[in-house]
């Protein structure tokens, strides 16, 4: 199956739509969390989270092993309680609502939780009972288009037919809130596009949100609106895609005489290199990095956008920015 | 074999690196099975807890209630309750062979060395419960040859375990027909049922049983290393060629396409039972079968010297102490008993996934209450039949068959309620379980007896059967409050009222016409009657508290 290119149209269109903040919560908005902590024990997976996600978004949810990205799905759910702060979904409280609020969300697990012993036709035909919305033709042919043989059982799958299987039923229903936890974890090259296909086509065809965990931010950068950072249970970066991408710039510099310590240069994120050539990580300020640079012998040679795993990788290890 | 100064540097390596091994071994089986060895111990003694407890309520107080429990705890056909508690106690410690196929260490030493821990798991378990026993109740258990038995027992189920690891199916069979065979084993030594002393049981280990058990565990060694190392390297026995080849030769085009479900809580009342519900009834056919058999193949004289009827009770008596462990497993979601994806986020609240669980949990009592009793009128039969037994009905009158039929419902009553009340237990997840553990144990089992310890001077002034009555007004109180809870969580509904109501009233009413009328001094009975809707409560705040965390 062939790759699809993000459509345009639907960037730019969510581009100027999407005037949520880190620190402002949307009435309109289809998730609301407000100041949203949790700890298990003395870890705090989750610490004063504020964020809204607005309808017909891609949002991306990364951070590293830890980070809170599973968790906060979970509040979403209902499966985790807001002991401090709070979560709407559809302007519902996802625990005293599970109704409401499930039944309009298309959920892919982390680890493909799906009854084993059921069959893929009955896994759908189940399923189709608690969504009113279930398109039965749309189904048939997702199933065809996953390859998935109606009478196999689930757990006689491969994984990658799993996390198709799971897709299936997630999509199914056609709904509003599509949520995908690490959708592309452990699988291979094509079933990975197949899954992009999937949330690319729900999202540029008819308008649904998606918020989608992952590792994997190659993917990430290709399909998502708008991009959260977690790290350690905070928000460590919240803004639109193209506004990362554009606010960051990776700088090769190089010194008229070697360094012998890194340069202490203001608003570097990461430092790389050694000698008379270091390459730098900032974000923003770059008149001041020039000047900083010029005043201690080095000269701008390259100027790039940086992908989205370099300014990961950056602002994981860096202290929190303000 | 070398003699080289070489060739024993070798050896004694390898043999270090295999102490080293099997030190490691043991050390995973202890590490991951130590919790439930004791909690398991532990709740052992709510079985005579329970027995305690109910006669503590009686005229005569902790002295005949120690008596009584005493006097059950001696019959033989309680160690086998005991063995079967404590042997699947030790089963999680056993799963999960597979993590093992990697590990460089040869089958015969992975097989051996849990094999080992094992008995001897088995072995300190009922020692200690024997030991505690007979300080308590002067039950006069033996220790080391029915000890050594349950050793040699856990050794045969962990090797049927690992050699059946990749078939479920296979795995029921091959548990049946051990129980088949054991019991007409022990059968030869005497009445199985027969109400022996503990005594008695293997009083005396001499040579002959000390070469019967050894045989024995080397044939549980050898079965178990065949089978780990045949299904180690792929080539286990499979049945799925059975479900193949069976659908090569019928044709199912036939079959009508299954119609959609009518509402999301039928197709979730449809997973539940194909899910769990199915599992009490094809358990009670199986073992009604297992009955069946024994009561065909042991020897006349060996089955009772009592009415045909008592061994139908005794397998009844089994299948009851099986309905907690059912009512567990009919409530737990996964191994953690936490509510996983799937089933997490259900687009159902919280009641309405509670309700399916009740209503698979009764279909599945009801059918295997009929199933059960079906096989064991005809093990009665069988067996009287053997026996030349003549089992005179006498004359039936209307009083008899409205006793009957009132202390039927009410027992059914009383069970769906115990078995309901475990499965919404379950349901709540760990945390509620150990509160609930620790508040039964502690009110039912401990209190009592620690009050009657204390000094004279510090000993509660309330008697035994205050204390008792005490117990079951506070039950009452919990069982109001959560119906209250539920309600304002709007867990429950009108209907689930209305059904808690009709279930009090028509307990009552069977109470009444099976000869406990409205007299003060049954008030007891009716506060137990209105415990029985309790389920109705307690499953939905299970579900909520543990769904949403």
């Amino acid at each position: 199956m062939s790759q699809t290119a993000r459509p345009e149209n639907a960037m730019s269109n969510t581009a100027t739509s999407n005037t949520a903040t880190s620190n402002t919560v949307q009435s309109n908005a289809i998730v609301e969390i407000d100041h949203l902590s949790r700890s298990f024990g003395s870890k705090k997976a989750l610490d004063d989270v504020t964020h809204s996600i607005e309808p017909g978004l891609v949002f991306g949810l990364v951070g590293e092993n830890g980070a809170g990205k599973t968790t906060l799905i979970k509040h979403i759910l209902g499966m985790l309680k807001a002991t401090h702060g709070s979560v709407r979904v559809f302007g519902l409280d996802p625990v005293r609502d599970p109704v409401g609020v499930l039944g309009r969300i298309g959920y892919l697990s982390e680890d493909r939780d799906l009854p084993d012993w059921m069959t893929v036709a009955q896994l759908m035909r189940y399923n189709q009972a608690f969504y009113p919305g279930w398109d039965e033709r749309f189904a048939d042919q997702l199933r065809d288009q996953f390859e998935l043989d109606p009478q196999q059982q689930i757990k006689r799958l491969s994984r990658g037919q799993r996390a198709r299987a799971g897709l299936l039923i997630a999509l199914a229903h056609r709904p509003d809130l599509l949520i995908l936890d690490e959708p592309s974890s452990g699988l291979d090259p094509v079933v990975r596009n197949d899954i992009l296909s999937a949330i690319i086509r729900s999202v540029a065809d008819e308008g649904r949100t998606v918020v989608f965990s992952s590792h994997l931010l190659d993917e990430v950068e290709r399909v998502a609106d708008h991009v959260m950072l977690l790290h350690k249970g905070r928000v460590a970066l919240s803004a639109p895609l193209h506004e990362i991408l554009s606010g960051h710039r990776r700088l090769v510099l190089r010194f008229e005489a070697p360094q012998s310590a890194r340069p202490e240069l203001p608003g570097v994120l990461s430092y790389q290199g050694e000698g008379r050539e270091w390459t730098v990580l900032c974000n923003g300020g770059l008149e001041e990095l020039r000047v900083a640079a010029a005043h201690a012998g080095a000269q701008v040679v390259e100027e790039e956008t940086p992908t989205l795993d370099e300014i990961f990788l950056a602002r994981a290890r860096a202290p929190r920015s303000a | 074999m070398s003699h080289a100064p070489g060739g024993d540097q070798a050896m004694n390596r390898a043999s270090g690196q295999t102490l080293r091994k099997a030190t490691a071994l043991a050390w995973e089986f202890w590490a991951h099975g130590w919790r439930g060895f004791l909690w398991g111990m532990a709740g052992i003694f709510t079985i005579p807890g329970l027995i305690f407890a109910i006669e503590m309520g009686r005229p005569g107080g902790v002295p005949r209630a120690l008596h009584v429990t005493g006097s059950l705890l001696c019959l033989v056909p309680f160690y086998w309750v005991i063995v079967l508690a404590l042997g699947a106690l030790i089963r999680p410690s056993l799963e999960n062979p597979r993590l093992r196929y990697t590990l460089p260490a040869s089958s015969p030493l992975l097989v051996v060395v849990t094999m080992a821990c094992a008995m001897v798991a088995m072995f300190v378990q009922y020692a200690i419960v024997a030991m505690i026993l007979n300080a308590l109740f002067d039950t006069r258990w033996t220790i080391v040859g029915p000890g050594l038995l349950a050793a040699v027992l856990i050794a045969w189920c962990q090797a049927v375990l690992l050699s059946t690891s990749n078939s479920p199916g296979l795995r029921w069979f091959a548990i049946l027909a051990s129980v088949v065979a054991l019991v007409l084993t022990v059968a030869r030594w005497g009445p199985v049922i027969r109400p022996e002393k503990m005594a008695d049981f293997l009083p005396g280990v001499g040579g002959r049983e000390m070469l019967s058990f050894g045989l024995a565990t080397l044939a549980c060694v050898g079965l178990g290393i065949l089978g780990f190392a045949k299904l180690r390297h792929g080539s286990g026995i499979d049945l799925r060629w059975i479900g193949d080849w069976l659908s090569e030769r019928l044709d199912f085009r036939w079959a009508p396409r299954a119609k959609p479900f009518s509402s999301a809580r039928a197709a979730q009342f449809w997973l539940e039972c194909q899910e769990r519900g199915y599992v009490l009834p094809v358990v009670a056919t199986m073992f009604g079968t297992a009955a069946v058999v024994l009561a065909l193949c042991v020897p006349a004289r060996h089955i009772t010297n009592g009415k045909p009827t008592d061994f139908a009770v005794f397998a009844t008596i089994l299948m009851f102490s099986a309905l907690v462990a059912i009512g567990f497993y009919w409530g737990s979601r996964s191994p953690n008993l936490d509510f996983r994806a799937f089933n997490g986020s259900r687009p159902l609240s919280d009641g309405q996934l509670a309700t399916a669980v009740l209503k698979s949990a009764t279909l599945g009592l009801i059918l295997s209450a009929l199933i059960w009793t079906a096989f064991m009128v005809l093990v009665a039969w069988i067996v009287a039949m053997r026996q030349k037994y003549s089992m005179p009905l006498g004359a039936v009158n209307r009083t008899d068959v409205v006793d009957y039929l009132c202390g039927t419902t009410l027992g059914a009553l009383a069970v769906w309620s115990a078995v309901s009340f475990i499965t919404s237990l379950a349901l709540g997840g760990k945390k509620v379980l150990g509160v609930a553990f620790g508040l039964f144990f502690g009110c039912y089992v401990l209190l009592p007896s620690m009050s009657q310890s204390l000094p004279y001077a510090f000993q509660p002034d309330i008697s035994a059967e205050a204390y008792f009555k005490g117990c079951l007004v506070l039950w009452l109180v919990l069982c109001a409050a959560a119906f209250v809870a539920g309600w304002r969580w709007h867990l429950i509904s009108v209907p689930t009222l209305c059904l808690a109501a009709t279930l009090i009233v028509t307990a009552v009413a069977a109470a009444h016409f099976a000869g406990m009328p409205f007299e003060r001094r049954y008030w007891p009975h009716v506060v137990f009657c209105c415990l029985i809707p309790l389920p109705l409560a307690a499953a939905p705040l299970a579900v909520c508290v543990n769904r949403h965390r």
